[in-house]
């Protein structure tokens, strides 16, 4: 068998084609040969450009709901932070990754890792939701070695 | 209506945002070489720290106050602006940048709306979106707007926002604002309403302008009107006035070597060659300056620059390189210690506004073309030095002192924030 590799540009966005049919088993609908439409995750994924920010995890508080050291996470600052949100928060001036629970005159910052306590924030801490979790870009597969 | 938005202390508002712990802390920004102080916060300021000042001249207060120290990061800042102004114009149709940190807007009088409360939700989604605090001054002329912008940054208990919407606080605002305060007066005609015993915004625009006689010139008189309350400036939404191209440095050592020069002439060349191209734009003409330290009275001075005019406009690296190095080498001489030297782009046309001359030949041009965009595409790829073009053999890297300088957080995926799950 004769594969042609071609190597690819990514210095740009890159639209990938996709039939609006979708994906069917068994004969190809004679429609697939109008694709017309392209998937490009910037679209998909951040509906507010100017207000999107990325962050690198770094430690295993959170790690039960599958979030990992090394994970990306994409921060939406435009949004208000609801109950229970997933949020990047800064607690006396450090960045911190939780589920948010706001109560009247203070807030707990749940982690999911039986390792760790929840943290309570009072008006005596410096605290600020920094922006609120949209999506954790994860890599499953490592590279070899 | 007229509003102007300001950014507070906008490169120290920028590194705050990726770094908490800089909240309530004296924080300065070093100019371009780590030379000077040029944004410093609130903190730093009641300190004392003036902007300008050189660094080495101020490292043992730095020490002393604890004082966090910032080589200019103008990828992360440049990035942050633009955010913050793409958020301002999804608020309000009518905006115009007017600076890095700086739009003006212009309010519908429809709106039944108080104009503060409009203004102070404008203020709170800036912040929340883009992390950045701004400033917002309303007012019935963008002059005005200028000097209630002023007092919204100035003066904590106006929240962010100062509108000048009645004659009586039109009256208070100009009474408490010295004219080299005013937008679009400068230091040579304060000098001279001075002289005539003008020092307030409000003796300058009490006095009928016709007794200015040869001391106003038009724009002047514009501002005469704007703080007499008879809107003369309007929005500029269309960019017609492109700010001067320049890129020039301080050297971190004197220079006295011709071939280190040009080397600094070409990395000068190709930034410049490159923001004209973002700019969809082509130089007319060029002027290359060196000089010497003037502050080094010790050290024999030398300024000299040369103006050159393109035989066509062009933004092709290889052709404003070598008129760049041709102009520099006609104004080099030997036994001086440079300091600084630039390139001034000081004409640009558009890029489909260009009168070719008669012998210019296209396929020349088409070549040149492809091979820019080759040089242009090298010097975007991350993770890479920047690629520098023919003479240059030393990097951007040993040009530049940039001892403190922070993470590009929003634009190199490598450099973006840290989240810490340790807790």
């Amino acid at each position: 068998m004769n594969i042609k590799l071609f190597h690819s540009e990514i210095s740009v966005s890159q639209p990938l084609p996709y039939a609006i049919e979708g994906i069917q088993a068994g004969f190809p609908s004679p429609a697939q040969e109008c694709i017309s439409e392209y998937i490009d995750l910037n679209q998909e994924l951040i509906e507010h450009p100017t207000a999107t920010f990325y962050g690198r995890v770094s430690g295993d508080s959170m790690i039960d709901e599958g979030i990992c050291e090394g994970d990306i996470i994409v921060i939406d600052r435009s949004l208000e932070p609801r109950n229970k949100d997933l949020a990047v928060c800064c607690v006396d001036g450090d960045f911190t990754l939780k589920r948010i629970v706001i109560e009247p005159e203070k807030a707990w910052l749940i982690p999911a890792n039986e390792k760790f306590d929840p943290i309570l924030v009072t008006q005596d801490n410096r605290f600020i939701v920094w922006g609120v979790v949209t999506y954790v870009i994860k890599k499953y597969r490592r590279p070899r070695r | 209506m007229f509003g102007l938005i300001d950014c507070n202390n906008f490169f120290v508002s920028c590194e705050r945002v990726f770094n908490p712990s800089l909240l309530n802390r004296p924080v300065i920004v070093l100019s371009n070489n780590d030379g000077c102080v040029v944004a410093m916060s609130d903190e730093a300021k009641s300190i004392g720290i003036k902007r300008g000042i050189p660094y080495f001249k101020i490292k043992d207060v730095v020490l002393k106050h604890h004082i966090a120290v910032f080589s200019s990061n103008y990828k992360l800042y440049g990035d942050m602006s633009s955010r913050v102004m793409a958020t301002i114009s999804a608020l309000i149709k009518d905006a115009e940048i007017y600076s890095i940190d700086e739009a003006f807007v212009k309010f519908d009088f429809s709106n039944d709306e108080k104009l503060e409360n409009i203004g102070r939700n404008i203020i709170r989604i800036i912040r929340r979106n883009t992390g950045i605090p701004v400033s917002l001054g309303i007012a019935s002329t963008k002059t005005l707007a200028k000097i209630a912008a002023h007092f919204a940054k100035k003066h904590s208990a106006y929240n962010g926002v100062c509108v000048i919407d009645s004659e009586e606080k039109r009256i208070k605002a100009l009474t408490v604002t010295e004219v080299d305060n005013i937008w679009g007066i400068g230091r040579k005609l304060t000098n001279n309403l001075h002289r005539i015993g003008v020092y307030n915004a409000i003796d300058f625009c009490n006095k009928p302008y016709q007794s200015y006689y040869g001391i106003l010139n038009a724009a002047n008189i514009k501002t005469w009107f704007e703080l007499n309350n008879k809107s003369c400036i309007n929005i500029d939404t269309v960019n017609t006035s492109r700010k001067q191209l320049c890129s020039s440095r301080s050297f971190s050592e004197s220079i006295n070597d011709l071939n280190l020069l040009i080397n600094a002439i070409s990395i000068f060349a190709e930034s410049i060659c490159r923001k004209l191209k973002e700019q969809c734009c082509c130089a007319v003409s060029l002027s290359v300056f060196i000089y010497t330290n003037a502050f080094d009275h010790k050290q024999a001075q030398y300024y000299n620059s040369s103006h050159v005019k393109l035989e066509e406009p062009t933004s092709d690296v290889i052709t404003i390189t070598s008129v760049a190095i041709n102009a520099l080498k006609s104004i080099f001489r030997e036994n001086f210690d440079y300091k600084k030297a630039g390139i001034i782009i000081t004409e640009v046309v558009d890029e489909n506004n260009i009168q070719r001359t008669l012998f210019s030949s296209t396929t020349k041009l088409e070549k040149k073309q492809s091979l820019m965009n080759v040089i242009h595409k090298l010097n975007q790829k991350p993770n890479t030095v920047d690629s520098v073009h023919l003479a240059s053999a030393l990097t951007k890297k040993n040009l530049i002192k940039q001892k403190h300088l922070s993470r590009q957080f929003t634009t190199r995926f490598d450099d973006i924030i840290e989240i810490n799950c340790n807790q």
